[in-house]
């Protein structure tokens, strides 16, 4: 099976890209590292008339330092993240989570806003940035910028609040304090492969924020007192506070989440 | 279940040769010939079939393919070359599901635990398409007679049924029937063990086949050649380090979870011939085996077979065994095969057969080779043909000797000063080749493993596995351990990962590798393997077949393993694969028949 004809552009400025996108019908699909769109494509899972190649915008590369956060352009690999070739103010944790996305080879390639815009529940990304708390930069038509909070801005598995001639440009996350704990447990069927159930945690000062990715949906995201979590939580309370928050999710699943889950405050907790 | 590398067909009409040309991904490029000539109604002198390096095969290329003759008369309509690549998702979705069995089993023992007899009915899932050459029926043909495995009892009572589905058809996998035969049977055992309260080696102990009884014809009337299957069971169980493992068991795993410990057994009936298949009842029965020897001008030597080698290593095993004969140097020995055009004819490579049969036409071609070398060297020798012998690629006599290179120069290029009687036949030989006995060596092996199960998950960590292998003389021990290795780890993937799964609208839910799970380096442990080795007394060297083994016990050890490890707990799990919604659907099972919360 190969991909549908498809026209091909390729843009050199967010704001070229931002009006090719506008001018597509919304058919259009963006590609930046091309590791799931490539194939969605040959699947023809995705048969669009128009395949954007944001690759080459030097923009989305940025790397902008502030004081209380990081901006990363969009088209930053996992590979950069994973190797420490841009700066880091999540003590490790998004390094860590880098190093563990699918295979090195999709690492080279695959991209932080590709995977936030592609939106697949089992992506490290979604869990791992929304426990940071992290915000999505969206730019759209005539040089219109917005920010959107990671929690919120995926809505459901390949569903985003991203209009049809929008792009992430970058990802700000803010930086955690020095006294920050973090955890991340994945559960997959082997190394490397889509993950069935992801455990997030991030503890920073009185604030504690547990997240569950790789369901159905959107991650499901519990926001706690730090000491309710500090002192350890029985599996039977994190399944009953998972459902609580939203977690669809059979026997099995929920056996799976809540052990994630467990497994990313017991991390967290022992740091 | 799954080569990595796809199937591939390229048909061209030579008009010079008025011949067609399918350039296939086979491992029996001799059998596609025939097929095609049959389906297309022409000779079989017209076409000539080509198999180059066909990546991975296992049983999975060995079939007519409705693209081979499709495409073959597709390009002498048009005249025109065509070519056909298979992608993943049609290999895996419209390929060929294999392995897939289903069996009621009962085991009956005395109460010391010594196996009495067996009662089963099996059945397998044969797909829409009954395929050439194997037929739909070759795995259901099996299982009755490989059912009864290595042990001796005196009763047995075996259904099989092949049954036509809506799915694409079987295909013999690496282990034919095997792996499914010593799933069922090795996990029923382990089953009889805990119910009758006894440890799992110890029954097997009891009921093996003997090395006194050797050859030994078992209650299905197969014959065992030779082994020793107590010892490799003591072997493995040492190696394994049981009485260590029940220890750590009794204390206790500090992370919680639970590790098992289990065993599984088979032997592996390999290069079975005429009367074999005769019996069975399929209509493809093979005989002999040729090759094609030849020593060239320069004093190299070419090795022709049908067979062929896709990652097996006959070119050097092959090579290994016309040296030992020719003495010539393994740099001048070309081990061809994989074209019609240049080759005997061979039903091909399947039923790891080949180091038995092309090894023993090998032996045979350079054998009859060696004795004109002899005769043409004792003349230049001027020397009696009983006087001399072959060393070291030379033909030597007690006063002198002349290279195999010379007496390849003097057959080629100074006839003038061969002997008179000289066999006009010249320096290259057909011979054949068939078993002294055709029913096939009996490989066989133990394997064991440990594992950790993690209860609440279901996931499975692989913490040993031990194979105790026996096959026979080993031509190439490195090429045996890469057959066990690769083996086992196509077994892991049947025991824990792969599965062509269905909807209720009967979708393939498998249709990429991310669907369809394959295990790789990091879920596949490094065997540690041990060899024993009891020559068979029916192939030219001792040698048996070997190269399905590592793929036939994986899923009923690692069963096994879980099994031991969840038997505190009541749950028992008897289909493959393993996954671990599967264990914790099997735990929560148990727990509500004993009344305790899910």
């Amino acid at each position: 099976m190969k991909p549908v004809d498809f026209d091909y552009a390729r843009a050199a400025t967010i704001g070229e890209a931002v009006a090719l996108l506008g001018a597509s019908d919304g058919n259009a699909k963006i590609m930046a590292g091309g590791q799931t769109l490539g194939p969605m494509l040959n699947l023809r899972f995705v048969q669009p008339d128009l395949v954007l190649d944001i690759s080459h915008i030097a923009d989305l590369r940025r790397v902008e330092e502030q004081a209380d956060g990081l901006v990363l352009g969009a088209c930053t690999t996992h590979a950069a993240i994973e190797d420490g070739r841009v700066p880091d103010v999540t003590g490790g944790m998004m390094q860590r989570v880098a190093s563990r996305i699918a295979y090195r080879a999709v690492r080279t390639r695959g991209t932080i806003g590709g995977s936030l815009a592609h939106a697949d529940p089992a992506a490290d990304w979604v869990s791992c940035l929304t426990a940071l708390d992290a915000a999505v930069s969206v730019s759209g038509a005539k040089g219109a910028r917005r920010m959107v909070p990671l929690h919120g801005f995926v809505r459901g598995a390949l569903e985003t609040a991203l209009a049809a001639d929008e792009i992430i440009d970058g990802v700000r996350v803010p930086k955690l304090s020095a006294g920050a704990r973090w955890g991340y447990h994945k559960i997959c069927r082997k190394t490397g492969e889509f993950a069935e159930a992801i455990g997030a945690v991030v503890i920073d000062g009185d604030r504690c924020r547990i997240v569950a990715g790789a369901t159905h949906s959107k991650p499901v995201v519990i926001d706690l007192a730090a000491r309710d979590v500090a002192k350890g939580m029985a599996g039977a309370d994190i399944a009953a506070r998972l459902t609580g928050a939203g977690l669809d999710a059979d026997t099995y699943e929920l056996k799976i989440h809540t052990a994630a889950v467990r497994r990313a405050i017991e991390e967290a907790v022992a740091r | 279940m799954s080569p990595l590398e796809g199937r591939g067909v390229i048909a061209e009409w030579d008009t010079r040769v008025e011949q067609l040309i399918v350039t296939s991904s086979t491992q029996q490029p001799h059998i596609v010939r025939s097929g095609l000539a049959e389906c297309l109604g022409i000779d079989e002198g017209r076409i000539r079939v080509v198999a180059p390096d066909v990546g991975g095969g296992f049983g999975y290329k060995g079939v007519l393919l409705a693209e081979e003759v499709a495409l073959g008369w597709a390009s002498m309509k048009l005249g025109r070359p065509l070519r056909w690549i298979e992608d993943r998702r049609e290999n895996l979705t419209a390929g060929a599901d294999c392995r897939e069995h289903h069996y009621k089993l009962t085991a009956y023992a005395d109460k010391d635990g010594r196996l009495l007899a067996l009662d089963a009915e099996a059945t397998v899932d044969a797909g829409a398409y009954s395929a050439y050459p194997f037929s739909a029926c070759l795995e259901a043909g099996q299982i009755g007679s490989i059912l009864p495995g290595l042990y001796d009892f005196p009763h047995y009572r075996c259904r099989t049924y092949s049954v036509a589905t809506n799915k694409p058809p079987i295909l013999p996998y690496r282990g034919v029937a095997r792996t499914g035969v010593c799933f069922a049977l090795e996990v029923t055992l382990d089953a009889l063990a805990r119910e009758a309260g006894v440890e799992p080696t110890q029954l097997r102990a009891k009921s093996l086949v003997r090395p006194e009884q050797m050859p030994f014809d078992n209650v299905a009337k197969r014959h065992f050649d030779s082994g020793d299957y107590p010892e490799a069971l003591r072997r493995a169980v040492e190696a394994i380090g049981l009485d260590k493992i029940r220890a750590r068991q009794a204390k206790g795993e500090a992370d919680g979870r639970k590790i098992g410990l289990g065993l599984a057994m088979y032997s592996e009936q390999a290069g079975h011939g005429t009367s074999v298949y005769a019996a069975w009842g399929i209509p493809f029965v093979p005989g002999y085996e040729q090759c094609h020897a030849r020593l060239t001008p320069d004093g190299g030597l070419e090795v022709r077979i049908g067979a062929h080698s896709h990652g097996q290593g006959l070119e050097t095993t092959l090579s290994q065994v016309a040296h030992e004969i020719l003495g010539v140097p393994h740099d001048r020995i070309k081990v061809m095969h994989g074209d019609t055009a240049m080759s005997p004819y061979s039903t091909g490579t399947w039923g790891s057969r080949c180091m038995i049969m092309s090894g023993g036409a090998v032996a045979s071609a350079c054998e009859q080779l060696a004795e004109r070398v002899l005769r043409i060297g004792a003349k230049l020798l001027q020397s009696r043909v009983e006087d001399v012998r072959i060393e070291d690629g030379a033909v030597v006599s007690a006063s002198g000797r002349v290279a195999v290179e010379d007496i390849a120069r003097t057959w080629y290029r100074r006839p003038q000063d061969l002997p008179g009687d000289v066999d006009p036949g010249g320096l290259e030989v057909t011979a054949g080749y068939k078993a002294k006995r055709d029913t096939g060596t009996f490989s066989y092996a133990a394997h064991a493993t440990v594992v950790a199960v993690t209860l609440d998950t279901g996931e499975v960590e692989i913490l040993d596995y031990v194979v105790v292998e026996d096959g026979g003389t080993l031509v190439n021990p490195m090429i045996v351990d890469g057959q066990i290795q690769g083996g086992v780890a196509q077994g892991i993937g049947t025991a824990l990962y792969e599965e062509m799964a269905y909807d209720a609208q009967g979708q393939p839910l498998g249709s990429t590798l991310s669907d369809y799970l394959l295990p790789g380096p990091t879920e596949v442990p490094e065997v540690r393997i041990l060899h024993m080795a009891t020559p068979s007394p029916y192939t030219r060297f001792g040698q048996k077949g070997l190269g399905e083994g590592g793929a036939i016990a994986p899923p009923a050890a690692i069963t096994n393993a879980i099994n031991d490890a969840l038997k505190g707990l009541g749950a028992e799990l008897l289909v493959s694969p393993i996954t671990p919604r599967r264990i914790v659907e099997a735990i929560d099972a148990a727990g509500r028949a004993k009344g305790g919360p899910a």
